[in-house]
């Protein structure tokens, strides 16, 4: 007959092993914020999720953006003023400071144009080179691949993952509502487990919004953070 | 009959343009403010500018950038309080506030629904521009260190400022400060920017002189204090 005692000493054990059970079905599969996925793997498939979730903007638009950069602790409104050509592969934009007065422009075409132009010492040219670019270049002219590996979640949000040598760069697709549609909603950067570079997009109040309407912007390495406000015009 | 009517309106034609041409290339020269003239005119200014001690008014911002065909507006007002009392405040399309408080700078912007109180970065050259905006309220465009000026008079009063400076010319051209008919307030500032870039604000329903709080002035962490429209 077993009784009480028998289990006495056997407590701490009892205890590692249930955390251990706990900790293996958390972590069975994958998980972005503890929410489970799965990798979809059937081509088709795959393929319509790239074609539900590609197009979040037209082929070309202009935008304005009111723009608060934090840079060490410090505060600096700009105003930009932007123009996209998706199937050229170009940006143009112009940054005003808030009072007036153009602080940088940029016009970039893929493989052909990176003209950048700035007017002030407190922005380092290597930050709007670096920074400022790859920003431009992952908010409009990113593009799901089909080389990309999508994972698919309990709440019906799709991932994108993709490595580009030691970073793996994710973009988080969520469901409109009453729509077979998706928009993106974060672009995560990770290096070594750790999250070094991500963007959020809010979509209005309600996120009754096509386009973003908020965005922000965190890069841990270089130390920026970027809010946007975003006006759209388009063509 | 017909081609005597031609001949009588083309030799009338060729006089209207030999009249005209020269009267409109006479007419910008003259339009320009003698150097002479110029000082007087703008003492003139100065002492009319000098009885605003206080100003609230209207504003539209109108913005022509290249990469845009269509001009930009932006809304919102301005108070002033003399001597150095300043608040730009835009209301559409986005909201943001700047307060100049003798030499302390407060700056907030309005975001998912409230105020933030920003850590300005570039306290220096918002304090300069704010503080050139405020001696323009106070009828003050003289600024020999800064700016070249001159002035033209066509159907209004308007005051050009050239910067002198290199570092300042790689943002502006010139501004331009259009006065009313009584040369005693400012209609408009036009900044030509660098790039074809031009900046247009517009004043309207102004009201002088009237009483204005110092707590206007005085913002808080929870955005600066709610000012009445008018």
């Amino acid at each position: 007959m077993v009784n009480c005692q028998f289990f006495r000493p056997c407590k701490k054990v009892m205890v590692c092993l249930f955390c251990c059970i706990v900790f293996f079905v958390s972590n069975s599969g994958c998980s972005v914020k503890g929410d489970h996925y799965q990798e979809i793997t059937h081509q088709k498939q795959k393929k319509d999720i790239l074609n539900t979730v590609a197009d979040l903007y037209p082929d070309q638009f202009k935008a304005m953006h009111r723009v608060i950069l934090t840079l060490s602790g410090k505060d600096y409104v700009l105003n930009g003023y932007l123009s996209v050509n998706r199937l050229n592969r170009e940006l143009k934009l112009i940054a005003q400071n808030d009072l007036g007065g153009i602080v940088f422009d940029v016009h970039y075409i893929e493989n052909i144009k990176n003209k950048i132009h700035n007017n002030i010492r407190l922005i380092k040219n290597e930050w709007l080179e670096k920074s400022l670019l790859r920003d431009l270049k992952t908010l409009y002219l990113l593009e799901p691949h089909l080389s990309d590996t999508v994972f698919a979640d309990r709440r019906g949000r799709f991932i994108l993952s993709r490595k580009e040598g030691l970073v793996t760069k994710k973009m988080i697709f969520r469901p409109i509502k009453k729509q077979a549609q998706y928009r993106l909603r974060e672009i995560i950067h990770l290096k070594n487990g750790k999250r070094i570079y991500f963007i959020n997009f809010e979509y209005g109040k309600q996120g009754e919004n096509s386009y973003p309407e908020f965005i922000f912007i965190k890069d841990t390495r270089m130390r920026y953070s970027l809010k946007i406000y975003v006006q759209y015009f388009m063509l | 009959m017909r081609f005597r009517t031609f001949c009588i309106m083309f030799v009338l034609g060729c006089a209207a343009l030999l009249i005209f041409i020269p009267v409109s290339v006479i007419a910008t020269e003259i339009n320009s403010i003698p150097a002479d003239r110029l000082n007087l005119l703008l003492e003139n200014i100065e002492n009319n500018f000098s009885k605003i001690k206080t100003l609230k008014t209207m504003l539209i911002q109108e913005k022509s950038i290249p990469v845009f065909s269509e001009k930009i507006f932006s809304k919102g007002f301005c108070i002033f309080k003399s001597p150095d009392k300043l608040r730009l405040e835009f209301t559409q399309p986005f909201k943001s506030s700047l307060i100049v408080n003798g030499n302390h700078i407060s700056q907030y912007e309005f975001f998912d629904g409230t105020w933030q109180k920003l850590s300005t970065g570039n306290k220096e050259i918002l304090l300069m521009i704010m503080g050139n905006i405020t001696s323009w309220l106070k009828g003050k465009f003289k600024d020999p260190k800064l700016y070249k000026i001159s002035a033209f008079e066509n159907e209004k009063m308007t005051i050009v400022l050239t910067p002198k400076a290199d570092e300042f010319k790689k943002f502006i051209t010139s501004f331009e400060l259009g006065l009313n008919n009584k040369l005693d307030g400012l209609e408009y500032i036009i900044i030509n920017e660098t790039k074809n870039a031009v900046t247009k604000i517009q004043f309207y329903n102004d009201q002088v002189n009237t009483k204005i709080s110092d707590t206007i002035f005085q913002g808080t962490k929870n955005g600066p204090t709610k000012v009445s429209q008018w």
